[in-house]
């Protein structure tokens, strides 16, 4: 193998950590993947390091090395699916190292394929219905699918210009109190709480959770920590929202 | 006493709170009723268990070990990630109303009950990841796993 395949083969591997990483797949199955992709490019002396923040990719032997650094803005399973299929078809031998680079570059920069009005649907249908699962009222069902639509749209607008999720969840989180009890004020909601619990649904870190949990048991510490503080400050700003409008009007 | 029309709504509301999940993170439409499907099933059972006065630690840990199950059995058989079933199936077992609780109970004074609140909490979130790392050493790792059965069947 020459040296500029090399260099492509570690371009790949930070790469597709990278995706995986971002969209919410766990430490243990992105080392696997990548793992995967070196050994059928016959290259099994090769050393990685991932944490939640970062893909380090080397050779041992070699002085070649690739980084790659993990933001995080909204998930996307549909990327994680698209390189579970690259991948098998690069182990079938239908795909070139090359061709991989590109696909890999092109899926990096696309953005999700549901539009934003289906999501908003989306989110007004999840919340209403787990605002019933968790023993609310169905007379709510419509106040609960407006105050989560409204909650969502305040959260994409400001995530797309402030890009700190931070924010926008914490703002997000106000917004649907607020509506919520001046719903429940005015007689138009029976149940304040499950409105509330109901329209908060989609913004909860729930993933971040586990994926939190699962790596601190499988010995992956730095990750654990690191998605576990991220999971934690998310969540801690939806109660400083919450808590804050609670707080005026109590 | 359960009754029949209850748990048929509870199956119906949490089969579309799961697809919408699902729209929300972005999971490939092939998979999605595959995922509503998993995550209903799993929680008609859940809601049984609560029923009938099982410990909730334990009604969690098989719920999400069922969950975990179920999500490696449809990757297997659709030939797609594991991770893309679990996260829409695990949005009804997230213990996200217990979290809105501790805050009310946090901000309204009643420090007791938002420490109470903190303890479940942090029991149930253990107990879904511990059912979660059972599944998977269940199908993917141990030497005696339903992967490593299969092919040594295979080699008989």
């Amino acid at each position: 193998m020459t040296e500029t395949d090399m260099l492509t083969l570690l371009e790949i591997c930070a790469l597709t950590g990278k995706i995986l990483l971002e969209n919410g797949s766990g430490t243990t199955q992105t080392e696997q993947m990548m793992r995967r992709i070196a050994l059928q490019a016959k290259v099994d002396n090769i050393r990685i390091f991932t944490s939640a923040t970062g893909v380090f990719v080397g050779v041992e032997g070699e002085p070649l090395f690739q980084m790659e650094s993990v933001s995080h803005n909204e998930m996307d399973l549909e990327k994680i699916n698209f390189i579970y299929g690259l991948v098998a078809q690069y182990e079938k031998g239908a795909q070139t190292l090359s061709s991989v680079k590109t696909q890999l570059q092109q899926i990096d920069q696309k953005v999700g394929n549901y539009k934003l009005w289906l999501k908003l649907a989306a989110v007004a249908i999840n919340s209403a219905t787990l605002m019933y699962i968790f023993e609310g009222d169905l007379s709510d069902f419509f106040v609960t699918c407006f105050v989560a639509v409204m909650g969502y749209l305040v959260y994409a607008f400001l995530n797309r210009f402030l890009k700190i999720d931070f924010i926008s969840n914490g703002v997000a989180a106000f917004v649907i109190a607020v509506l919520a009890m001046f719903a429940a004020k005015h007689q138009l909601a029976m149940s304040q709480d499950a409105v509330i619990i109901g329209s908060l649904m989609p913004l909860v870190p729930g993933v971040k959770m586990a994926n939190a949990f699962s790596d601190a048991i499988n010995g992956q510490t730095i990750s654990s920590l690191t998605s576990g503080t991220q999971a934690f400050l998310t969540a801690s700003s939806i109660a400083v929202g919450v808590a804050l409008a609670l707080h005026v009007k109590v | 006493m359960i009754q029949i029309g209850q748990v048929m709504m509870q199956w119906v509301f949490c089969f579309f709170s799961v697809v919408t999940f699902g729209i929300i993170t972005n999971v490939p439409h092939k998979y999605l009723v595959n995922c509503g499907l998993i995550g209903s099933s799993v929680w008609v059972l859940f809601y049984f268990m609560k029923n009938l006065n099982i410990p909730i630690m334990i009604s969690y840990f098989v719920a999400a070990f069922l969950i975990r199950f179920l999500s490696f059995v449809s990757a297997k058989w659709r030939n797609g990630p594991s991770v893309c079933f679990t996260v829409p199936s695990i949005v009804t077992i997230v213990p996200g109303s217990l979290s809105y609780r501790m805050i009310r109970s946090f901000v309204q004074g009643d420090i007791n009950q938002s420490v109470n609140d903190l303890e479940s909490i942090f029991g149930i979130v253990i107990a879904i990841s511990i059912g979660f790392l059972l599944a998977e050493v269940l199908f993917k790792r141990s030497k005696w796993s339903l992967e490593n059965l299969k092919k040594w069947l295979a080699h008989r």
